[in-house]
């Protein structure tokens, strides 16, 4: 039997569909289509997908793991399994990778709003107002971070509907001739495919706040299910309106898909789609903060708030720094390798830890009796 | 307990007073939002011309600016340069070239268009058949109805004329197997804008201007909206036939390769002597099938005329490409396409000839 926080501090296991789907959608999904291109082309929406069922492995292997844990998460596995001094240790790499990952979403945002809409903004600007925001509602704990999470999720996929506009000029013939390209070039888009679904490692953290966590797996998979139906339309949608050559030249397709929209009274219906990416990185960014200050609190004796503070301060420093597109690139690349190990190199590698030292386990309760 | 709300409530309004004193602050009808550009060519530099609307001197009708650069970007801080007021090109919706501009290649033009975010998909792209500056100061004084992008939005809902905006644009371009076109517009004798043709482009260069004849059965080709009125002979009187409504289809052939298109249009004839068939409807058929060979041999000219001059309008490659798996660009178009055989099948439905006889 896992272990579960106390009955007021969980949430409803029908939550963990929203937690998990919206903990993996952020900014990667407005230039994953320009990523995946160069691989596989018309046919890398394959990858997406394929990626997107590999999801589902990666999530019974967290349940697996966590069922193992004394006290439900990475945390306390870490140091249940490899002792304190390298379980802290593993938790300090985990705690990078959590901060690398909110300061991802957020420079990546101010640059899309630099770049878009306000030219003369600093990122530091824009960092303080998130910042200050998310910090209200991580101040609020786990059970505000999942009701937000539920509101965020429904808010974006209102503008599902206006992908209509872009499908007047579909042409579906861009997607033909089917299936024409080698498996090196599907697991070229399929790599570039993974930043879209980090972020269901987050599980690994927050399971002890759902009620009856063990039998949420059902839950879990919807969510995973929910977040590549919805990349598999968006793909779809911009494969459908622009053709390989001009994808390579559209840096955030996803964005200038909305750029053909445009009624009588918003002829420019793209800002609408811009300032709606803030539902789209809040929950996740959320979620992320909290995981950092529970990892901090948990392995020292600093209290939440303070925690809190402390890794607000250091995403704000890290953030508001000037980044140029070169390294902007080196961010990107380092965030998607480190993903990539972590969902399928030290998960698999934490779930053989287990197996391993419940044999051991019973092997030596054998021994004994 | 209240001196801490009143004290927090002073700080929030205080921020709001600052926040509200940050903006950049643009009010329209204080600023020069333009509306149309033109593009000349004039030695090295590049003269633009634009039409913006003035609110405050003549109540929104059109007024003209006038710059010269290299660079777009340049001809711009040129117009803020003249101006009293902020000049802003958020609102740009048509865009015209002038021939001799693009004849050489629109793309330098169109690549700094397509990356500034401040402009729309929706934009129109036009090639003027006089220079650009006199079709754009020619709407001095004007509506600004009477900008080339409402005018070609009309006609391509109701009339003629093939959708064409930048996204369709962009989209031909850098297709592997079409290539862009866009509409001509020119001045007619009362100095108005009018349409009077579509330009053909091999990627970014024009090479032809189809005529407004021409240009309906493009349309027709491209199967996407079927509009426009069409003339014929019969029996030495002219008809004119109105599409209502049709339908293209297009099929390939691989070896030998081989092109065909099947064309259903429905139409009625209103004109003088249109009574033809109403006196004598076992004449229809004879009518309907002489102006089926007609268009048959209109449309056949027109695709022969574009194959000669070594362009791809219609995304023939594109087909292929769709089509074939082992598809190239290079051999298709330098091996397939210059003698790529085109069958063409035409049916028309005379639905009626008017409410009289």
């Amino acid at each position: 039997m896992s272990y579960q926080a106390s009955l007021s501090k969980t949430v409803s296991p029908y939550l963990l569909w929203f937690l998990l789907h919206k903990s993996q959608t952020g900014i990667s999904m407005l230039n994953f289509q320009h990523a995946i291109t160069p691989g596989a082309g018309h046919d890398a929406w394959i990858s997406v997908l394929v990626t997107g069922l590999s999801i589902h492995v990666v999530v019974l292997l967290i349940f697996y793991i966590l069922k193992h844990a004394s006290k439900g998460d990475i945390i306390s596995l870490h140091v249940q399994l490899f002792g304190k001094w390298l379980g802290s240790l593993l938790n300090g790499a985990f705690l990078l990778y959590l901060l690398m990952l909110i300061c991802f979403q957020l420079i990546s945002y101010s640059q899309v709003i630099q770049t878009l809409v306000f030219p003369e903004m600093k990122a530091w600007r824009i960092a303080l107002v998130f910042l200050l925001m998310f910090v209200y509602i991580v101040r609020g704990g786990f059970r505000v971070i999942t009701g937000i999470t539920f509101c965020f999720v429904l808010i974006p996929s209102l503008l599902i509907v206006t992908l209509i506009f872009p499908l007047q000029y579909a042409e579906w013939r861009n997607f033909l001739p089917f299936l024409n390209h080698t498996l090196p070039e599907f697991t070229y888009s399929a790599s570039r495919s993974v930043p879209l679904y980090m972020g269901v490692e987050l599980l690994l953290i927050y399971f002890p706040y759902i009620r009856d966590n063990a039998k949420s797996a059902k839950w879990a998979h919807i969510g995973v299910l929910h977040t590549y139906v919805l990349y598999l339309i968006i793909a779809c949608t911009t494969f459908a309106f622009y053709n390989q050559g001009e994808i390579k030249h559209e840096i955030w397709p996803t964005l200038s898909l909305s750029k053909i929209i445009s009624f009588t009274f918003l002829e420019r219906f793209d800002y609408f789609y811009i300032f709606n990416w803030v539902f789209a990185i809040t929950p996740p960014c959320c979620i992320v903060l909290w995981g950092c200050t529970r990892i901090l609190r948990s392995s020292t004796s600093l209290s939440a708030k303070t925690s809190l503070w402390i890794v607000v301060i250091v995403v704000f420093i890290i953030v508001a720094w000037p980044y140029n597109a070169q390294m902007m690139q080196v961010v990107e690349d380092c965030i998607r390798y480190a993903g990539s190990i972590l969902l399928y190199g030290y998960i698999p590698l934490l779930a053989v830890c287990v197996f391993i030292s419940n044999r051991l386990q019973i092997w030596r309760a054998e021994r004994a009796s | 307990m209240i001196k801490v709300t009143l004290l927090r409530l002073v700080i929030i309004l205080f921020s709001l007073l600052l926040l509200a004193g940050c903006g950049n602050e643009s009010i329209v009808n204080r600023i020069r939002i333009l509306s149309a550009v033109g593009f000349d060519r004039e030695g090295e530099l590049c003269k633009g011309t634009v039409a913006y609307p003035n609110y405050i001197q003549r109540k929104g009708s059109l007024a003209i600016l006038k710059g010269q650069g290299k660079e777009p970007k340049l001809i711009m801080d040129q117009f803020e340069r003249e101006s009293p007021r902020k000049v802003k090109y958020n609102k740009v919706n048509s865009i015209v070239f002038s021939q001799a501009i693009a004849r050489e290649g629109i793309y330098t033009a169109v690549s700094t268009i397509i990356r500034d975010p401040d402009l729309g998909n929706t934009l129109l792209l036009a090639v003027s058949s006089c220079s650009a500056e006199k079709l754009i100061e020619s709407l001095d004084h004007q509506e600004l109805e009477n900008l080339p992008f409402n005018i070609v939005k009309q006609n391509m809902a109701n009339g003629g004329v093939p959708p064409s905006n930048l996204h369709l644009f962009l989209h031909d371009y850098y297709s592997e197997g079409k290539d862009p076109s866009m509409p001509s517009l020119s001045l007619n004798e009362q100095r108005q804008i009018q349409i009077h043709g579509y330009a053909l482009f091999k990627k970014d260069r024009l090479r032809i201007v189809l005529n407004t004849n021409e240009m309906t059965l493009f349309g027709l080709l491209q199967g996407k909206k079927v509009r426009g009125e069409l003339a014929f002979n019969y029996k030495e009187h002219q008809y004119v036939l109105s599409l209502l409504a049709g339908r293209s289809s297009s099929k390939t052939q691989m070896r030998p390769a081989a092109f065909r298109y099947d064309i259903n249009v429905d139409g009625n004839i209103r004109n003088l002597e249109g009574n033809r068939m109403s006196m004598d409807p076992s004449e229809a058929g004879a009518l309907s099938s002489c102006i089926e060979g007609q268009l048959k041999a209109q449309l056949l000219a027109l695709l022969k005329k574009i194959q000669a001059n070594d362009m791809d309008s219609l995304g023939i490659g594109e087909r292929f490409r769709s089509e074939d798996r082992n598809w190239k660009a290079s051999v298709f178009y330098k091996k397939v396409y210059p003698t790529l055989q085109f069958n063409v099948n035409v049916n028309v439905h005379l639905k009626n000839s008017g409410a009289g006889e």
